[in-house]
């Protein structure tokens, strides 16, 4: 588990927490409309530090954020725009729990790792020890966004020779076989980047943004995440524009890799499939926020999940009614 | 009383739920809006997955007695193959749930019992002999004279045939089973779904008493 906990003040509508959130090795966040979830996915793209190169957009994390809901203002980051935003993280890398502090206002940003004064990248490099390139790669944000499909295309050209290399290109065309009506048998980087389709007597190059728009992004997704190994997949909305049968095997497929997934989610078919699949060391946890923006949240077990699931009972209603 | 599904009502009074599915909710709201239809207020935040579960439903109680400490379980008839107390009391002792007392309330009951430090009353009512269906074609039967006929050996065949016969005359009545429920009597309603009514009114008098 990369990302053991994370804290945070000041940040985007979120005042405070109650309590510090204890992360999972595969956490899924559910709660209400404008709970928190993706304020909360959005404060842990920024690690490990909010100057390094979003891996999709190459902008910097923190210019990445405020670009992509907040008009390119940073103060709009900020709760009720002024203030300074103070997110804490606790994260796990070498064996060693680390201590990552990230502030901002709207002038400044500041990154400090535990004992430092407002470090650098290169610091968090020797910190972490890992190279910038691998510092990068180590945290994946997926938005809810079709604008990233664009994005996500250059950095499948870019890693081409990796992908067809590994064979992804051909364990993609696989995987996408299993949720279409169609038959492909690999990923071939013309432009645009296509997909091989077998017909009876022939073959024809679909481009892969002419498949609907879920489908093409786990293809890119996968692709990109197959290559770079990161450390920590955070995706925002997860279900998106995804048939129930894509989304189960999109889950499954996360499930089995080693990386730390966090997922938010309105979905109650995600959370049934998750009883289903089972991930080692998964957690649900569920958000309120109170009318002064203080977040709380309630974590629930796969085992609790499911004796919920089984008395019929929406987990996403749960508890809700008492303000909880 | 009344019954809200969704969240947005502070301090529910009870927490229902169900190893069975829609028809159970339908009827519950039903029957809440007969009994008064305000002051206490019954959340039944049904999942849109159904899953039919009976007993197993019961262990939801060792994660819902976080937030609530008065809940109503409802479960069809044909679960149980010997008494229905004792094969509920069975299976809250196998999931670590302490039984204090049981009170019977005509052939529903109410089980005084404890999870952790959590002292909770746990109504359940059993719906129909093997069915809620069965029930529902009993109000049929009261409310239009309409025969429904229940005999046979009670299969998967014969609980398809009841549903689709109950369905039928909804259908061509053009009324939904929760809204003919609002428009029923007491007495009738008490007939059909005797174990619901009887939970209910002894909720209601328990109520008024305090």
């Amino acid at each position: 588990m990369f990302v053991r906990s994370i804290n945070i003040q000041g940040f985007r509508g979120i005042n405070n927490c109650k309590e510090i959130i204890k992360l999972s090795n595969f956490t899924v966040i559910i709660g209400r409309n404008n709970s928190g979830k993706s304020a909360i996915l959005e404060a842990l793209s920024l690690l490990p530090h909010p100057e390094l190169s979003d891996i999709i957009s190459r902008t910097k994390k923190i210019r990445y954020l405020r670009e992509l809901h907040h008009d390119g203002i940073l103060k709009k980051l900020l709760y009720l725009y002024a203030g300074t935003a103070r997110l804490e993280y606790i994260i796990n890398y070498n064996n060693a729990d680390r201590r990552i502090k990230i502030e901002f206002d709207q002038d400044n940003i500041e990154c400090n790792f535990e004992g430092s004064g407002n470090a650098g990248i290169k610091y968090a490099q020797s910190r972490l020890n890992m190279n910038q390139k691998y510092l990068e790669q180590s945290v994946v944000f997926i938005p809810d966004t079709t604008n990233i499909l664009v994005a996500l295309e250059a950095r499948m050209n870019y890693y081409k020779e990796l992908i067809m290399k590994e064979g992804h290109h051909i364990y993609l065309a696989e995987f996408l076989n299993k949720f279409v009506n169609d038959e492909y048998s690999e990923l071939v980087f013309l432009t645009p980047i296509s997909l091989r389709k077998i017909l009876k007597d022939n073959k024809v190059y679909l481009p892969i943004n002419d498949l609907g728009s879920g489908a093409e992004k786990v293809i890119k997704v996968m692709a990109l995440l197959k290559v770079i190994s990161p450390k920590l997949v955070i995706i925002d909305d997860f279900e998106s524009g995804f048939h129930p049968s894509l989304m189960n095997l999109f889950l499954e497929w996360l499930k089995n890799e080693k990386w730390q997934t966090i997922i938010s989610t309105h979905s109650i078919d995600v959370l049934n499939r998750l009883v289903d699949i089972n991930p080692e060391q998964a957690k649900i946890i569920k958000l309120n926020k109170s009318k002064d923006d203080v977040l709380s949240h309630e974590s629930l077990t796969l085992e609790e999940l499911e004796d919920i699931l089984n008395a019929n009972i929406d987990p996403r209603k749960l508890g809700d009614a008492l303000g909880l | 009383m009344q019954l809200v599904e969704d969240e947005n009502y502070p301090n529910p009074n009870y927490i229902v739920f169900t190893g069975e599915g829609k028809t159970e909710l339908n009827v519950m709201k039903g029957l809440a809006h007969v009994y008064n239809g305000r002051d206490i207020i019954l959340h039944f935040p049904l999942s849109t997955l159904s899953r039919r579960t009976g007993l197993t439903a019961l262990k939801s109680i060792k994660t819902t007695s976080k937030y609530y400490n008065s809940m109503i379980y409802i479960v069809d008839g044909d679960v149980f193959d010997n008494i229905p107390i004792n094969e509920i009391q069975d299976y809250l002792k196998g999931i670590g749930i302490k039984i204090n007392d049981v009170k019977l309330i005509r052939e529903a009951f109410l089980i005084n019992c404890e999870k952790g430090d959590k002292v909770i009353n746990l109504y359940c009512i059993i719906s129909g002999q093997t069915f809620i269906e069965e029930e529902i074609a009993c109000l049929i039967k009261l409310k239009w004279g309409i025969d429904i006929d229940i005999t046979g050996i009670r299969d998967i065949p014969w609980k398809k045939r009841i549903k689709r016969e109950v369905n039928q005359v909804l259908k061509e009545k053009n009324i939904r089973i929760e809204s003919l429920i609002k428009e029923t009597g007491k007495k009738k309603l008490e007939i059909a779904f005797p174990n619901f009514c009887a939970v209910l009114k002894k909720i209601e008098e328990d109520y008024s008493k305090n």
